[in-house]
């Protein structure tokens, strides 16, 4: 049997356990009661989107430098996969905020940064998708991740610099079993990230080993 | 690949036949609870926001239950005590708001998260395909070159 199913198999699997762990074994916190268990998707979604964007620095910084195709793939991958967890963060955040802030949204620190964090990369990838395959539109792009990745510093601090409503972190200060579960949803979201990074690298590679083709054809008459 | 788009759909199924679950279970009792954990995310101070349920009780504080005496919690939830000790929480409509916010909210990152990995399955098939084809195509071309 090949690793990658086997890999598959075990993200599934483990996304099952994450939500019997959310769902049944958690105990109902104090206060918000049943609503609060979307913190168990919520801040690891936010983790896993701040890794996605780091991945792509990272990639973008050895492109520039190096201008290795595969460091670019890599870069965009990552970029993709922090975008998706991104959309779950402000998407789960205020369905959350309805019910404790009793409103949808407010432009307070944490949620306007994160909200602008994700625009960032949100132009990233439109910029990627539709502004062509030129070497050009992908080092622009680089040094737009570049620029984009350090605002995480700024959503992280948001908090204790401007204040806001946004609680910190509380990590330190949930119930053992809560810590339990949120470490293993943790885990389990990382599992699905690095399975999500592999197929969007995978697909990237192909499409560009396909381009590369097609141009050698073209140069052979073949197409 | 298709195993993937599986796993959005078990956790769909899971969370529903839970839902449904917890549904079905009575709300809880007034009893305070022995066993309430710890408040947390974003909770600032629940003991201070919420209000106690000895000082709630109408009977004098010496004639509540003992918590050691406490009830079981509500069925379907196997360490929801903390919900028995806090009756101002059991308003039924502020509580069905909450579970509907809950079911919602996960609803809501399974869908993006299916659509994301139904997007990647479908392009990844076509691009699979269509280097297979341009393979064998060059592979054509340059046999044929040769010869």
């Amino acid at each position: 049997m090949k690793p990658f199913p086997i890999f598959v198999a075990i993200a599934a699997v483990a996304l099952v356990v994450a939500h019997y762990l959310i769902f049944v074994v958690v105990p109902m916190e104090v206060r918000m009661g049943p609503v609060q268990r979307i913190f168990y998707f919520h801040v690891p979604s936010a983790m896993m989107c701040y890794l996605g964007f780091v991945l792509c620095f990272f990639g973008s910084l050895g492109y520039l430098f190096k201008r290795k195709t595969k460091m670019d793939l890599f870069a965009l991958a990552g970029a993709e996969v922090g975008l998706l967890f991104g959309f779950v963060v402000l998407v789960s955040g205020p369905i959350w905020a309805r019910i404790e802030w009793g409103t949808w949204w407010k432009w307070e620190p944490r949620l306007t940064s994160m909200l602008l964090l994700v625009l960032i990369f949100a132009a990233y990838w439109v910029l990627r998708t539709y502004g062509g395959r030129g070497e050009g539109v992908r080092r622009f792009a680089a040094v737009l991740a570049i620029f984009g990745t350090p605002n995480i510093l700024f959503v992280r601090s948001a908090v204790k610099k401007w204040r806001g409503d946004h609680p910190d972190n509380v990590v330190d200060t949930l119930d053992p079993d809560m810590k339990g579960t949120f470490y293993a949803c943790m885990l389990i979201l990382l599992l699905l990230f690095s399975l999500l990074m592999i197929l969007r690298y995978r697909m990237h590679r192909d499409a560009r080993t396909a381009q590369a083709i097609r141009r050698r054809l073209g140069r052979l008459g073949g197409l | 690949m298709k195993a993937l788009c599986l796993i959005p759909a078990l956790a769909i199924a899971l969370a529903t036949s839970v839902a449904s679950a917890a549904d079905a279970g009575p709300k809880g009792t007034d009893a305070p609870a022995a066993a309430a954990p710890a408040p947390a995310a974003a909770a600032p101070a629940p003991a201070a926001a919420a209000p106690a349920p000895a000082a709630a009780a109408p009977a004098p504080a010496a004639a509540a239950p003992a918590p050691a005496a406490a009830p079981p919690p509500a069925a379907g939830y196997g360490k929801d005590a903390a919900k028995a000790a806090q009756p101002f929480q059991r308003d039924p409509s502020l509580e069905e708001m909450r579970y509907q916010h809950l079911w919602v909210a996960y609803g809501a990152i399974w869908l993006i998260i299916f659509l994301f990995v139904f997007r990647t399955w479908r392009q990844g098939d076509r691009t699979a395909g269509e280097l297979e084809d341009l393979k064998s195509r060059l592979a054509e071309l340059e046999s044929r070159n040769d010869g």
